[in-house]
């Protein structure tokens, strides 16, 4: 029950990225400010990635290397969400707020990117496992996500890496909802 | 920004079009509007109402219709202070509009308006007033009426007759005027244009008889007044005006019938035609015009009535312009009316009715199918909300073949009938040749909210430069689909319940009603599919008949349409269900045959027989809500039967257990901090020296990665994405002062920790850009094709290898100092009281008056997607019981326990 309550939140905070990040990132090219719907995509994905993490921390057959990696890219994204929390709590506009906005919008992209690499890393490590439509989507979701720093952001051509992006994002959506779904007839077999 | 035209989808694509349209509802932030005296309104352009009302506190307000702005409405304040009186002159020729108000004892009027030089949407700002004011400030001004060339005002003072002042426009010069000897008591007067000359329209009273008199002003050159009685056989009780297009106006004066006053062709006389009427005395008349056809509505003791010009002939199924209708009852409450014509939309009122909250109700007529529709017109306010039925529909484009975005290509959405719709939260009306265009944006999809009052709803069809051929949505064709199947026959009927398990149909109702009740809906729902098909099945002619005695909701026998006289009232369907349905007590009778491309229906209610051909889903859809009407399940019964309903309470109970989560969580973090930083100290360091990825055995799943390869399912559906449809609401948050400062200490920790982390990203400094500028190069190869995906990855992982991994040593160090007391900040941000545009309105609504914190505002926003696709996959909601979410909170207590073994 536990694990399929998370794995419908996990498909449930994606399919809100899917609403919210392309419009996140419009508004990140633009230069303008997107308020709460910029928040909600750095908590979905922050949330996300470290339910991804922590469940390996928590799984007797991960391997140790796999572990230790997670450790780290754990803290990572709990950091990122705690300095977001604490821009939260800042009100107005401080100094903090300016600079944390700032170290949040350059810590980010290289986050999401080492949560890629990791993911590709966990993907050689176990293929049989973990190689599924899931975290292949979530692979081309986050790895371009390096690009996200000004000016490559401002390109014009930031619109196609915010559309394979958002396509990631969907293909994880689409993979988890088909294996949830599958999960299910299975169970229903062996009931039977 | 710009787009390169060679990541322009184009028709060559084969874009696909994916959507979902459902039942359910929804919610905007609009408050209705209140009206108090007088509404008057004006056709700005096609279709497009303005609407001038007084409201609770006699201010002047405009409601603007405004295509594609948030409620589709837009108020404008037209006075600081009460209005005591007010009018709207149009001038056909010049093609402009004045206003003339009565404001702080002085007449105001506006300049010329025109229609095609204004900025209606600034009317407010824009608007020249001049102001005029009595002899005497002892003087009260009473009312105003304004012509095309002149300004009449009244006033009264004590002990005194009342004294009128004529107004020239052209130089606002006035002069007291002096009105027709006989007509000593003036009940109402209105400037006006008659037998080619400008003049006065005056209702007055001699003894208690009351009559319509019209004045010319002086020929400038002769001085000569032209001054003519309208007379008809019955004593006057009030009249209206309408511009002919000759330039004089067309009378309408009333008693207890309607006569009509126009100048006839020879230019000399007007002719008198008498209109039908049979409701009693008339109070209040008006008129909406739009070329040759009319209609007047009137105000009974019975309620509002309303005629047309435009008679229904069933035999040839074709309009005769001229032959007036009955009257047919529209509204039996409202007290307070003003009518327009148009085209797509063909009647428009708007009224308000004191006995129920006094709110400007809209009642508009469809062009095509000729159903009412009815709405409470709304402005965008941040602090209220509407909860609204709705069919939702999530559009979603996407290309099997190219890398190419969508972001700034038009999307234009037509329908077969005229329907208010919410494209992406804006309001728009849409038509046969009313289009709405929409620009695509970084994601290429948008949501369409169609209110509705009944189950039917107009098909959509979308067309675009990058599509090959127009897709078409139905938007009921799930919950059409659904009802087939839960209504199969009568005995399926007479078993279906709600959700709440109440049966659908009172218990009692008689089977043989049932019997035929369902088998109407099926051949209907049949029609349906076969409107919508693209090659419609060759289905046997049918022919289903029945009667229902509409007092007892019970049948009397099957088979009775037979063998009645036709008294052919001349009205349409829509008029026919809108007016006369309404009001039947006695036996239905019902004939539904299937004719070519659509289905003749015959209803009889009394002595009336109605005769239509229906041809449109909506129009089925319409009629099949009427015959569960018959049995008597309403919209709101169907709603609840068939709609996909919001459970709050299972998405507050998932929201609550995901806050409850979190909170435990953070906590074990804080305990869990040491252990970690432990492990860091003993193995990480070591680690990640050594760390290399195993780049050579990427597994062959990884390296055919196509990035531009769409998923194999591609859902769009309004339910789980139901937040679509806010974004634009939402996105405009504000934090509210905090209760709770967050203390000064942690405020210092996070600024040190920023400042501290400053050095680190500048040490990476340009170099790092530069990387990045090599990474974005290569992403442009791949989406050209001229890279591979696995070369990519290569690339990127030897990048992290040299830039993530030093990053990550040296923020770690940072964050595992600073981060005890980040999280104490965290607390104090996450626990904070936030507004959010709609989600705050809608919370406190479910919670009766809770506020939101920030913390609850994300848990909200992933429960509502997470309980939905939660429901629709297990068929219940996650938190169920109690149980579950306390072993739920339970695990946020060891989610941070480092198992490493």
């Amino acid at each position: 029950m536990f694990s399929k309550i998370l794995e419908y939140t996990d498909l449930g905070m994606t399919g809100l990225n899917i609403l919210f990040f392309p419009v996140d990132e419009g508004a990140k090219m633009a230069e303008a400010d997107a308020g709460i719907i910029s928040t909600a995509t750095t908590v979905m994905g922050g949330v996300g990635a470290i339910m991804a993490l922590v469940s390996t921390i928590h799984n007797q057959n991960a391997h140790w290397t796999i572990k230790w990696i997670a450790v780290p890219l754990i803290l990572l994204h709990v950091g990122a969400l705690v300095v977001l929390f604490g821009i939260a709590g800042s009100g107005g506009v401080s100094q903090f707020k300016v600079l944390a906005t700032k170290g949040l919008t350059y810590s980010m992209p290289i986050i999401n990117g080492l949560h890629a690499g990791y993911i590709i890393y966990e993907m050689i490590s176990d293929s049989k496992a973990n190689v599924n439509a899931r975290n292949i989507g979530q692979v081309i979701y986050k790895m371009p996500a390096i690009l996200s720093y000004p000016p490559v952001n401002k390109h014009p051509f930031f619109a196609i890496v915010i559309l394979v992006r958002t396509g990631g994002l969907i293909t994880t959506s689409v993979g988890g909802m088909i294996e949830l779904l599958h999960e299910g007839q299975e169970n229903k077999k062996i009931e039977e | 920004m710009n787009i390169d035209p060679r990541h322009r989808i184009s028709k060559n694509d084969q874009v696909k079009v994916d959507f979902y349209s459902e039942l359910m509802n929804n919610y905007f932030p609009e408050s209705t509007i209140q009206a108090g005296k007088d509404i008057q309104s004006l056709m700005i352009g096609t279709d497009r109402p303005l609407i001038f009302y007084l409201d609770m506190n006699d201010h002047l307000q405009a409601i603007l219709r405004s295509e594609g702005t948030d409620s589709g409405w837009l108020k404008l304040p037209l006075s600081n202070g009460a209005v005591k009186s007010f009018e709207i002159e149009f001038n056909p020729e010049e093609k402009s509009f004045q206003i003339a108000k009565v404001e702080e004892n002085k007449v105001w009027v506006s300049g010329q308006i025109k229609m095609k030089r204004t900025i209606f949407e600034k009317l407010d700002e824009n608007i020249h007033w001049d102001t005029l004011q009595p002899d005497s400030p002892s003087e009260q001004i009473d009312k105003v009426s304004i012509g095309t060339d002149h300004l009449i005002y009244a006033t009264s003072g004590k002990g005194k007759d009342a004294q009128y002042y004529l107004v020239e426009l052209a130089t606002l010069e006035q002069i007291p005027y002096t009105l027709p000897e006989q007509a000593k008591t003036i009940l109402h007067f209105e400037l006006g244009n008659f037998l080619f000359t400008n003049g006065v329209f005056l209702l007055y009273k001699v003894g208690q008889e009351k009559s319509l008199l019209y004045q010319s002003f002086p020929d400038p050159d002769y001085n000569k007044k032209t001054q003519r009685r309208m007379d008809c056989d019955e004593s006057i009780n009030c009249f209206a005006l309408l511009e002919g297009q000759d330039g004089n106006h067309i009378v309408y004066a009333a008693g207890k019938n309607v006569h009509e006053f126009e100048m006839s062709s020879d230019e000399s006389e007007f002719e008198l035609t008498t209109l039908p009427s049979n409701a009693g005395d008339i109070h209040k008349i008006r008129v909406a015009g739009n070329g040759e056809e009319r209609s007047v509505w009137t105000l009974h003791d019975s309620g509002l009535h309303y005629r047309t010009n435009k008679f229904y002939d069933p035999q040839t199924t074709s309009y005769l312009i001229g032959k007036w209708t009955q009257p047919l009852i529209m509204d039996a409450n409202a007290n307070q009316f003003s009518c327009l014509k148009g085209d797509g939309v063909r009647n428009q009122l708007f009224s308000v009715s004191t006995k129920h909250g006094s709110e400007l109700t809209h009642l508009w007529q469809d062009g095509v199918t000729t159903l009412w529709n009815r709405h409470k017109l709304s402005v965008t306010t941040a602090d209220s909300l509407k909860e609204i039925e709705s069919y939702s529909v999530h559009v979603r484009f996407s290309s099997p073949t190219a890398i190419k975005t969508f972001a700034q290509q038009k999307v234009e959405l037509t329908s077969d009938s005229h329907q208010y719709i919410y494209i992406n939260s804006q309001g728009y009306q849409i038509g046969p040749n009313h289009k709405v265009s929409v620009e695509l944006g970084l994601a290429p999809e948008f949501t369409i909210i169609c209110p509705v009052d009944d189950i039917s709803a107009s098909q959509i069809y979308i067309n675009a430069d990058f599509l090959e051929k127009e897709v078409s949505i139905n938007l009921t064709e799930k919950v059409l689909d659904r009802l087939g199947e839960k209504v199969k026959n009568g005995k399926d009927l007479g078993k279906a319940e709600r959700p709440n398990g109440k049966p659908l149909v009172a218990a009692g109702t008689d089977t043989k009603t049932l019997d035929k009740a369902a088998e109407a809906v099926q051949q209907m729902l049949n029609t349906a599919k076969n409107l919508g098909a693209k090659r419609p099945k060759a289905t046997a002619p049918m022919r289903t008949e029945f009667s229902i005695n509409m007092g007892q909701r019970n049948v009397l026998m099957a088979g009775s349409g037979t063998g009645i006289s036709i008294i052919q009232p001349g009205i349409t369907l829509g008029d026919f269900l809108n007016s006369v349905w309404h009001t039947a007590q006695d036996v239905v009778s019902f004939i539904i045959e299937t004719v070519e491309n659509g289905i003749r229906v015959v209803i009889k209610i009394g002595k009336e027989i109605f005769d239509w051909v229906v041809r449109t889903v909506r129009e089925i859809a319409g009629y099949i809500q009427k015959i569960f009407e018959a049995i008597a399940v309403f919209f709101k019964d169907l709603f609840e039967f068939l709609a996909f309903l919001f459970d709050w309470d299972a998405i507050l109970a998932t929201k609550n257990a995901f806050r409850d989560f979190t909170n435990e969580a953070i906590i074990s973090l804080k305990s869990e901090i040491g252990n970690i930083r432990s492990f860091i100290d003993k193995a990480l360091e070591k680690e990640i020296d050594k760390f290399s990825p195993e780049l050579n055995q990427l597994p062959s799943a990884v390296s055919a990665i196509n990035m531009g390869e769409p998923p194999k399912e591609n859902s769009a559906d309004p339910r789980a994405n139901w937040l679509n449809s806010k974004k634009d609401f939402v996105s405009g948050g504000e934090d509210k002062p905090l209760k709770e400062r967050m203390p000064s200490e942690l405020s210092d920790v996070l600024e040190d920790f920023v400042n501290q982390a400053k050095p680190i990203f500048a040490q990476l400094g340009e170099g790092f850009l530069s990387q990045v500028s090599i990474i974005g190069d290569a992403f442009k190869e791949v989406v050209q094709g001229n890279m591979d995906f696995t070369d990519f990855l290569k690339l990127l992982l030897q990048k992290f290898a040299g830039f993530g991994l030093l990053l990550v040593k040296s923020i770690i160090d940072l964050l595992l100092s600073a981060l005890e007391a980040l999280i104490g900040a965290a607390q104090v941000g996450l626990n904070k009281a936030w507004h959010i545009p709609l989600i705050s309105d809608i919370y406190r609504e479910i919670t009766k008056g809770d506020e939101l914190t920030f913390l609850d505002v994300m848990c909200l926003f992933i429960a509502i997607p997470t309980t939905v696709l939660y429901k629709i996959g297990e068929g219940e909601a996650p938190f169920g019981n109690a149980k579950t979410k306390e072993e739920f909170v339970k695990r946020g207590r060891t989610a941070f326990q480092l198992n490493l073994n």
